[in-house]
């Protein structure tokens, strides 16, 4: 059995026995500290992609740039940092207009939380007039088959102050399962055959573009309906002047004026629509705007 | 048979490996044959898959959840849409591990998209493998009662209920695996009369993995502390008969030096991955706790709220979820939520209305009974012809038949709880390292349980106790572990935990 003599000075064995217990205390700290970083840093890189590598900041995209996605998690997002695209490339969405937030929220350093940007995502981009001018659209042309897109500032952009949110246009159709497409810019579609896609008709009760078959077309013309009365005879009355404005033109003789009732309203109303006289079906706008007449 | 016996007990490590062999190949089957499984992703997959440069190949207007989607295409997501919840905050789990290895082996295998889930699945396979395997190796007793014990822990994993996360886009893949792994670490650590620098680095690294693979899993922390501090450590050379106590102390203290510097590391680690964790998986637990777990329990709602200092007009969003409409976060008197609400302000809230713990206790022992219901929402199938949404598959429901009987009388499984817990302490006491590992499991399983009901709470609460039922599962293949090891016991269970330095 060894035996260990001690003195108030440290010994040469205490000294070696310090000198193994710092090397293996300094071991085991190179190992905690140094290996768990360097492991981190390289599993890291190797496993997770930067996500804002390619980002391009919210403010330099102005009305008029055009996105593209594929999957619904980019359609929900709050903000769209992707780079934009040429609009005469297939796009999924497209800025319309641009505006500044406002109120007690706006004036919050880190932005609100997603719950709260979807309250107040409900009051903007709302202005038809905006949107029917972007279009392209004639008083009497009524669009559909689009859905508004609203993006704010991303978290480090509002907190550096920026309070700019964009309203995009986005089509609603699936296309063979993939993301609704825009293959050309919507700016000004209505004054081109490509309007067609975004201009409201029916096929019976459904409602279609009309860049679809359909035999009847809408005329922005909603009127309230009085009571005890036949809608047919009454729409051939009220409704003409808005179709002859829809057309440009006297009514043609294959064509009559029409109406449907809307529903959901307080009071009972009917949309305004031209409707060919032997229900026959044609592709096509007859708008004396549209330059997709085709029948 | 007796003959089989004696082979058997002349190879009891190729007796593990054949058992390992034998679970990777069978969950490979169970999981791919003769038609794949898995689970359908309600959604948390991409928060997971899109950092990995990975989206869904789902038709746009599908529902996610309806069909089991394996193939997950390349795609490079930009800025915020890829993260927690869309809010771009990152979300880190060992998962990304697995994932990225089968990533890579999809890419090798030249099959399309970036990452066939089956590719997942069989990665994970040969890992549960290899777990099962190397708890065989671990047991003492007799051979083929070993081995049994590693079907037993096979035909465990081998639930539906279990296997088929092998084959989805979810975290908890690497949760299951570093549980099963754990098991076979801490019976070693447990068995060594002074373990080692691999058996403790190991053990350390077992534990690393689970608990970054979710933030819940951090509430195994405790027990792998413990189970790390308890044991002396190496370099435990070496006590003289009459050395002074500070000697003595030193020595003690030497004996756990790298045990206490490993267990710093994962706190240290469990600490940094909690504040790595995206806030707003924070802001959604604690909107869950409070809207959905408390007040929809409560006698007076608008006190409550005031207890946590919130509006007391937030009392119209009790009941429902964040997201919904109607949601307390919709409402202006909501700002101000995330910094009025935080874990340790909940931890208070129950500890000065004990009165809510019973209630909340009962409603999670329900929801870790229930494991499986009849009715997911979350489909095992692919889509196929013929194929209805939101299928179960039914193969190999061992732990399912074990849960329907605590689904019926929820109290049984309160009851298996505390059976197992007596077991195992009574075995820890007498040194046997299967009950100590119990032990741990069984810490681990009631941290786990209320981590769940004082975070998320009531909010997808069958989901979230998976890892409690897996843990629960588990003290079954252990106590036969036990039974079977009971009559030899290990070495230096009797001699003193110091050993004496000789000349």
């Amino acid at each position: 059995m060894m035996a260990r003599v001690r003195t108030n000075s440290p010994s040469g064995d205490d000294k070696h026995w310090m000198a193994v217990e710092l090397r293996r205390v300094t071991r085991v700290a190179a190992l905690l500290g140094g290996v768990p970083v360097t492991i981190s840093m390289v599993l890291g890189a190797w496993l997770i992609h930067d996500p804002y590598r390619d980002a391009v900041p919210t403010s330099v995209q102005n009305v008029g740039t055009c996105h593209r996605f594929a999957s619904v998690e980019e359609y929900y997002n709050t903000a769209d940092l992707r780079p934009p695209v040429p609009c005469t490339e297939p796009h999924q969405t497209e800025t319309m207009s641009v505006g500044t937030l406002t109120g007690p929220l706006a004036q919050r350093g880190d932005r609100p939380g997603l719950e709260a940007l979807n309250l107040m995502r409900n009051g903007l981009c709302q202005d038809e007039t905006a949107i029917r001018k972007y279009l392209g659209a004639a008083p009497r042309d009524e669009h559909g088959f689009l859905q508004i897109v609203v993006r704010f500032p991303a978290p480090g952009e509002w907190r550096a102050g920026l309070r700019r949110y964009r309203c995009e246009l986005m089509a609603t159709e699936p296309v063979n399962g993939a993301a609704p497409v825009l293959k050309e810019p919507l700016r000004n579609a209505f004054r081109r055959p490509y309007g067609g896609w975004f201009r409201r008709c029916a096929a019976g009760a459904r409602p279609v573009p009309c860049a679809r078959s359909h035999d009847a077309e809408f005329v922005n013309a909603w009127l309230p309906v009085p009571s005890d009365v036949d809608i047919e005879v009454w729409a051939a009355t009220a409704c003409a002047p808005y179709v002859v404005e829809y057309l440009g033109r006297p009514v043609p003789g294959e064509y009559r004026v029409s109406a449907t009732p809307v529903a959901g309203k307080p009071a009972p109303t009917a949309a305004c629509q031209l409707a060919d006289t032997s229900g026959a079906s044609w592709t096509g706008a007859r708008a004396g705007t549209a330059a997709e007449s085709n029948r | 048979m007796n003959r089989v016996r004696r082979i058997a007990e002349r190879h009891p490590l190729r007796v593990a490996a054949g058992v390992g062999v034998a679970c990777a190949v069978g969950m490979i089957v169970r999981l791919l044959l003769p038609t794949p499984v898995g689970l359908a992703d309600q959604g948390d997959g991409h928060r997971l898959l899109c950092q990995l440069g990975l989206r869904a190949d789902i038709p746009w207007d599908a529902s996610p959840n309806a069909f089991v989607r394996f193939t997950w295409l390349n795609y490079q997501f930009v800025g915020e849409t890829c993260g927690a919840n869309g809010t771009g905050q990152p979300y880190f789990s060992s998962e990304l591990l697995l994932l990225r290895i089968a990533s890579w082996l999809t890419g090798a295998f030249g099959l399309p998209g970036g990452l066939d889930l089956r590719v997942l699945g069989v990665v994970c396979a040969v890992i549960a493998g290899i777990a099962v395997g190397w708890l065989v190796a671990e047991l003492r007793g007799p051979v083929l009662g070993r081995a049994a014990v590693g079907l037993a822990t096979a035909a465990v994993l081998a639930d539906p209920g279990f296997a088929d996360y092998f084959v989805s886009a979810y975290s908890e893949p690497a949760s299951f695996l570093g549980v099963l792994l754990l098991c076979p670490a801490l019976v070693r650590l447990f068995r060594e009369r002074q373990p080692t620098w691999p058996t403790l680095l190991v053990t350390a690294v077992v534990a690393a993995f689970v608990l970054t693979s979710k933030t819940q899993m951090i509430s195994l922390l405790p027990g792998l502390l413990l189970a790390l501090l308890l044991r002396p450590g190496p370099g435990a050379d070496l006590v003289a008969e009459g050395d002074s106590r500070s000697t003595r102390l030193r020595a003690a203290a030497r004996r756990r030096a790298v045990a206490v510097l490993l267990a710093t590391g994962l706190v240290w680690l469990s600490v940094a991955y909690l504040a790595a964790q995206p806030k707003r998986f924070s802001e959604a637990n604690m909107y869950s706790q409070v809207f959905l777990t408390i007040l929809p329990n409560s006698p007076d709602p608008t006190d409550d709220l005031r207890w946590f200092g919130l509006d007391p007009q937030l009392a119209s969003g009790s009941g429902k979820p964040i997201s919904a409409v109607g949601s307390a976060a919709m409402l202006p008197a909501y700002t101000g939520f995330t910094e009025q609400v935080t874990f340790g302000k909940v931890a208070m809230f129950y500890l000065s209305h004990p009165g809510r713990l019973p209630h909340l206790g009962f409603a999670g022992l329900a929801g870790a009974a229930d494991f499986r219901p009849p009715a997911t929402y979350l489909a095992n199938r692919p889509a196929g012809p013929g194929q209805q949404p939101n299928a179960a598959e039914h193969r190999l429901e061992t732990a399912t038949g074990l849960f329907a009987l605590y689904a019926a009388a929820p109290g049984l499984l309160a009851l298996h709880w505390l059976v197992a817990t007596i077991v195992f302490a009574v075995a820890a006491y007498r040194r046997s390292p299967i009950g100590r590992t119990g032990c741990v499991v069984m810490a681990a399983l009631f941290c786990q349980f209320w981590a769940v009901l004082l975070s998320e709470g009531m909010a997808d609460l069958i989901k979230h106790m998976v890892v409690v039922d897996l843990l629960t599962a588990l003290t079954v293949p252990l106590g036969i572990a036990l039974w079977i090891g009971r009559r030899r016991p290990m070495p230096g269970h009797t001699t003193s935990q110091l050993a004496v330095r000789t000349g």
